[in-house]
């Protein structure tokens, strides 16, 4: 083959890459950004498999225990009154956000895509 | 070029366009706490920086405005007994008047008294004596509101809570705001309130999810463009006294939470303000009533998650909603 080629070769194998790059799930590096009052206050990596990590956030109604592990984030323990984040169970990734009102939090993955497919939910508990 | 050449020009080609597709609109997002609920504006395009941040400006404005919650809104001083002259929440009372009339009361903005006896989302939540119902209930009723005009004042010891329809009137605002901007294509999720701007910057629709109350998925999904699509549900605010559940939303002639078998209703409509509160009234109609009124209107649709976990759609909406569960459509 002429060098033309040989680069057209070359390019095309770069473009493939970059589109299997791009075409990829977020995979388990994905992180998970705790927000207050709209700012982003802790960065979470989760941990390896068997591992547990909590730690509290304080806030207006008391605060939130939050719990970390390889499967995903829950807050186990919130000052609030309703407790719709405690109900609100596991956050895994795919799923829209825990919000705490009173407290004004709110746990998103890093990659908040939805694993449904829908841009956006209506009717959420807040 | 020979023919290998035009075949390999032909992939590289192939395998760019998405990526170059992918990268074409730019996304502004942005999240904040406002009118007691979680908000977030994502919009698309040259001018979504500048765009959201008006946005969001606008919504605090409103907020200040319309909150019966702040000692200094508009609201809040027409219930302490003042007077209101201020044109654009003159507005707001005379739409919130109307869908009030409109629905026979089914939404009715003067339940403030109740809520506040209620005290849902507060740490003093409970369920009401009999007497003190009777006493809130006393101080409720859209019908006794006087025709709104400035200076407007309430009748003695009633209340309005704009709750019902506040987040709609902001999409609205907010959506007009947006527009003056030159955005084309947004999203706005006011507290589970979904306002939808144009289409995708793709040019497809938007693909909504319906809460599940019993999981964190969707029970159906709905494809749309340039509609508000909002949810209303007894299990987005609530409270459990004796084993029992009390939500939020009440039917203003009992003062009772409204329990006609319904766990959710969202309705879809270019009326922002109206899909608000309309979907509180179909809430507290319960299926038959509001299944009629949707008959008698042309101006929104609806989707109906029961008690049963059986689902109902009105016909507008039977080829843009989807579902894994089974669906009945509602016809005229």
């Amino acid at each position: 083959m002429k060098n033309r080629t040989w680069a057209m070769v070359f390019a095309v194998a770069i473009a493939a890459l970059l589109l299997v790059w791009k075409l990829l799930p977020a995979g388990s590096g994905q992180t998970v950004g705790v927000y207050q009052d709209g700012k982003l206050i802790r960065t979470i990596h989760l941990p390896h498999a068997g591992q547990t990590e909590t730690f509290e956030v304080p806030g207006p109604a008391g605060g939130n225990t939050i719990e970390v592990s390889a499967e995903g984030v829950r807050v186990s323990v919130a000052g609030c009154p309703d407790g719709v984040c405690v109900a609100h169970g596991l956050l895994t990734a795919g799923e829209g956000p825990i919000v705490c009102l009173p407290n004004r939090l709110v746990i998103r993955f890093s990659d908040d895509t939805r694993a449904d497919g829908a841009d956006v939910v209506a009717g959420g508990r807040s | 070029m020979t023919k290998t050449g035009k075949i390999l020009w032909g992939i590289l080609l192939a395998a760019l366009l998405p990526l170059l597709c992918g990268c074409s609109a730019k996304k502004t997002s942005t999240e904040f706490f406002a009118m007691d609920t979680v908000m977030q504006l994502t919009a698309y395009g040259t001018y979504a920086d500048a765009a959201v941040d008006a946005a969001e400006v606008e919504i605090a404005r409103l907020d200040a405005k319309l909150s019966a919650q702040s000692a200094s809104s508009e609201i809040a001083k027409l219930n302490a007994g003042g007077f209101c002259e201020d044109d654009e929440t003159l507005r707001v009372l005379a739409r919130a008047y109307q869908i009030a009339e409109l629905t026979e009361g089914a939404y009715d903005p003067t339940v403030y008294p109740l809520m506040q006896l209620w005290g849902f989302g507060t740490d003093h939540a409970h369920v009401p004596q009999q007497a003190e119902l009777a006493a809130a209930l006393d101080l409720v009723g859209y019908d006794r509101l006087p025709a709104v005009k400035a200076p407007y004042r309430l009748p003695e010891g009633m209340a309005i809570d704009l709750g019902g329809i506040g987040k709609g009137f902001a999409a609205q605002t907010v959506r007009r705001c947006l527009q003056k901007q030159g955005v084309k294509s947004a999203v706005l999720s006011l507290g589970g309130n979904v306002t939808l701007l144009g289409s995708k910057p793709d040019g497809t629709d938007w693909t909504v999810g319906l809460q599940d109350p019993q999981t964190d998925g969707c029970f159906g999904y709905v494809s749309a463009s340039d509609v508000s699509i909002v949810t209303s549900g007894g299990y987005q605010r609530y409270f459990e006294e004796n084993g029992r559940r009390y939500w939020h939303i009440l039917d203003a002639k009992t003062g009772m939470p409204a329990d006609t078998g319904i766990t959710s209703v969202t309705v879809v409509s270019t009326d922002d303000t109206l899909a608000d509160g309309l979907s509180t009234a179909l809430f507290v109609m319960g299926l038959d009533r509001a299944a009629q009124f949707w008959r008698e209107s042309r101006d929104f649709e609806a989707v109906f998650l029961l008690d049963s976990g059986e689902i109902y759609v009105t016909q507008g909406l039977e080829d843009s909603f989807r579902s894994e569960r089974s669906f009945e459509v509602l016809t005229r």
